[in-house]
């Protein structure tokens, strides 16, 4: 039975996100750990249930088993479905030959059949790169509201860093009149945030044609969204106002981590009014030992927590033992610090393990931007070892490599 | 897959604990910062492999059923057995159930349809970790009848309330049964509500008390069936509590603040299960104070807490004192205020400044959603 929905998701998690060093060496991009409890696939999900999206494809390519373990039937964000639900899409072998997904039009070019079983009227676009919590029923009434063949999302973002963005340039009523992806001198500060509400009809027909160009790299932002400009097809900016950021590099998932502490007005992750569901361990509620000290800090629940913790934020099932300190850091999930190590400025991946009097990273000189270090996920730091600020530590136990820590 | 089925009794001890269990059944009374009681003992049957088990409530069950939802997080929605929870309801002419036996007896076509050989039944007033598999496997290679689970205590009680203790031989064969004794004196076999039988012996039993008109399953079935009947204990000899009183959930709620009995309870590869709330993780603040104690997510801290649980979305506000107590789901301490030796339940309120002090042998109870 096909039910009809208006609106589908098809969520682009492919990407390796290799800016993200060590950490996605093993999972994909939208796999990796945020805010103590989440991970970074959890926003987009979370909004699209929480949005009235019940239909959401997830289009996977890069070491796929860690996303595809942790969505499994959806049941976490409400959404294993009788009729859609979310569906993990690979790239599969087809009667007219096989291929991986080329690029992010192409992605959706090869799931063409899973979107008309749903018959749907408007296709939501959306990747699995960014923290931010966003109502798309509202972008969708817009995108009705205008009869707009295609909306972008637009955020505005500070002038000096226009040309790291797609920018776009709106009339009077919205309707883009230009796009330019990363331009050297920027007409506007309006940012594509990468999220778009197409006609299905529409973008059938600029997916097939764009298939057909030998030249394209398949791309929505270089390619799909230029050509329906230049066709004067009817493209509507919709702006969102809140918080947002791309979480791609190492500093910008450090600093979106401490925004949960420093500015937790911006993004509530405590809104019960738009929660955001995670996959969540069974485990029970984490302990402060006799000696601990905790402040400014976010702590998940099955860990222990005995040493001295400012400024952070603690995964789930994370072990920080006796006369640890931890200043200014992201420990994920599994993650030990033994007895007098200290760790600055870090961030842990899951299943690390600080030995005894390993000093990690060092404080924020003054006046200075803080130098982020990064143990990758499964590596030992060695007894009073010293790892200098801005090192990135690769040393994945070949026996542990790619454990899943859940 | 374990060839048993179980039947939890969700509100035998009801009275045990007035405070806690107006609005609720005892297998639903918070524990342990996210846990509530029927927790424990439904995980240790899914970690024994059993995959169908029947829940009994009588009353007050809404808050169990909302618990339980369709057991997916037990792993109990399954297409054959699974979790079924049966609310009260009678046959023609019987009112509300007494006892576990009309208990078992309202639901006797759950029991005759169960397509396996053994029941293992079981209260909800026990906190424990028990590989039951061993239980039942005990109970085959000894050609029991019945099988009763049991730990060793050194008491010196007098009348103990509620509880049941066995006499046993040399063999481990149970020999006398005192329920609710006049005393509880030196090393005994304290009973924790845990029996494995066939489920044949299990429908004959219920056949048989209706004419004999036997109320009490194990004061009048096996205390009456000792000499006929093989009927054996099963030592347990790990962490167990029962919660037969509000000092006895007191002391089991403090005593998780113990790492040796977390790691009892808890071990990894055979976790308790429990209902999750997505709630955000646990925030402190600028001035937090907090140590030995147990915190669930979605609390906020600002003041001191010091030997306490503190269950999901606790707000302890700036300047407020937390000791040696237990705060259950959403309950908020005003600024200034101080408790020490308290058990708060659900949604209650502490104004600004109040102080709440009881004794750890005497302490004070607050009912859910109440404002002090």
């Amino acid at each position: 039975m096909i039910q009809k929905k208006k609106c589908i998701a098809m969520l682009l998690a492919g990407g390796q996100g290799s800016r993200l060093k060590v950490l996605t060496k093993n999972v994909a991009k939208p796999a990796v750990p945020f805010g103590a409890k989440f991970r970074i696939i959890d926003f987009p999900l979370s909004n699209c249930i929480n949005s009235d999206i019940t239909v959401v494809g997830v289009l996977t390519q890069y070491q796929p088993l860690v996303l595809n373990r942790y969505i499994r039937t959806g049941l976490p964000w409400d959404l294993d479905r009788l009729y859609g639900g979310v569906y993990v899409l690979p790239p599969y072998q087809q009667n007219s030959g096989a291929d991986w997904y080329k690029g992010t039009a192409n992605a959706i070019y090869q799931n063409f059949a899973f979107i008309e079983q749903y018959d749907p009227e408007h296709v939501l676009i959306l990747s699995g790169d960014h923290i931010y919590t966003m109502d798309y029923s509202k972008m969708l009434e817009a995108h009705e509201t205008s009869g707009a063949d295609a909306t972008v999302a637009v955020i505005d973002v500070p002038m000096e860093e226009a040309s790291r963005f797609g920018i776009l340039a709106t009339d009077d009523e919205g309707r883009i009149t230009e796009f330019q992806e990363k331009p050297k001198v920027p007409k506007s500060n309006q940012a594509s945030m990468g999220i778009y509400i197409f006609k299905w009809s529409k973008l059938k027909e600029y997916l097939t044609r764009d298939e057909a160009d030998p030249t394209s790299s398949n791309d929505f932002g270089k390619n799909i969204i230029p050509t329906m400009l230049n066709d004067g097809q009817r493209l509507f900016a919709y702006s969102f106002h809140g918080y947002w950021k791309d979480v791609g590099t190492i500093d910008s998932l450090w600093e979106a981590n401490m925004d949960l502490i420093f500015h937790p007005d911006e993004l509530k992750i405590d809104n019960p009014d738009w929660k955001i569901y995670a996959r969540n361990p069974v485990c029970p509620p984490h302990y402060t030992g006799p000696n601990a000290s905790i402040v400014n800090s976010i702590v998940s629940e099955g860990g222990t927590v005995c040493g001295k913790v400012q400024d952070s934020v603690i995964f789930f099932k994370v072990d920080l033992k006796e006369n640890s300190e931890i200043y200014s850091s992201v420990v994920m999930q599994h993650a030990v610090v033994e007895p007098g190590a200290k760790v600055y400025n870090a961030i842990i991946g899951d299943g690390a393990v600080i030995k005894r009097g390993a000093v990690v990273g060092a404080p924020t000189e003054e006046g200075k931007a803080p130098v982020i270090t990064v143990v990758g996920p499964n590596s030992v730091v060695n007894e009073n070892e010293i790892v200098p600020a801005g090192e990135i530590i690769d040393r994945e136990d070949a026996e542990k490599e790619g454990a899943h820590n859940v | 897959m374990s060839n048993a089925f179980g039947i939890i009794f969700a509100n035998i001890h009801d009275e045990a604990l007035p405070q806690l269990t107006r609005n609720r059944t005892l297998g639903a009374v918070p524990l342990g910062g996210r846990y509530r009681l029927i927790d424990f003992i439904l995980s240790d049957m899914v970690n024994s492999g059993i995959t169908s088990v029947g829940v009994i409530a009588r009353n007050n069950y809404h808050s169990l059923v909302n618990h339980l939802g369709s057991g997916k997080e037990w792993d109990l929605s399954r297409k054959f057995g699974g979790l079924t929870v049966f609310p009260p309801y009678s046959t023609a002419g019987a009112g509300l159930y007494h006892g576990r036996l009309e208990a078992m007896k309202n639901i006797m076509s759950y029991i005759v349809r169960a397509r396996e050989e053994y029941a293992v039944l079981a209260d909800s007033n026990v906190i424990l970790n028990i590989d039951l598999e061993k239980v039942v496997a005990q109970h085959e290679e000894s050609n029991a009848d019945v099988t009763c689970v049991y730990q060793t205590l050194e008491l010196n009680e007098r009348n103990p309330r509620d509880r049941v203790l066995y006499d046993t031989d040399a063999n481990g064969r149970i020999r006398a049964v005192r329920a609710d004794p006049r005393t509880a004196e030196g090393t005994c076999c304290n009973s924790l509500g845990i029996w494995v039988l066939k489920k044949d012996l299990l429908i004959r039993i219920l056949d048989d008390a209706q004419t004999s008109g036997a109320k009490s399953f194990e004061r009048d079935v096996l205390g009456r069936h000792c000499d006929d009947w093989r009927i054996l204990g099963y030592e347990f000899e790990g962490y167990a509590a029962q919660i037969r009183s509000v000092q006895g959930y007191y002391k089991a709620g403090t005593d998780l603040l113990d790492s040796n009995v977390r790691a009892e309870l808890f071990p990894r590869q055979r976790p308790i299960y429990t209902r999750v709330h997505d709630e955000a993780p646990a925030c402190y603040a600028e001035g937090a104070k907090v140590t030995g104690s147990l915190v669930a997510n979605g609390c906020r801290i600002e003041g001191t807490v010091e030997n306490s649980i503190l269950g999901r979305g606790v707000y302890v506000a700036k300047g407020a004192v937390v000791r040696n107590s237990l705060l259950m789901q959403g309950v908020a301490i005003s600024e200034g205020a101080s408790v020490d030796c308290a058990i708060i339940d659900k949604n209650a309120y502490v104004a600004p400044g109040r102080n709440l002090s009881g004794a750890p042998t005497y302490p004070i109870v607050i009912e859910k959603g109440s404002r002090v």
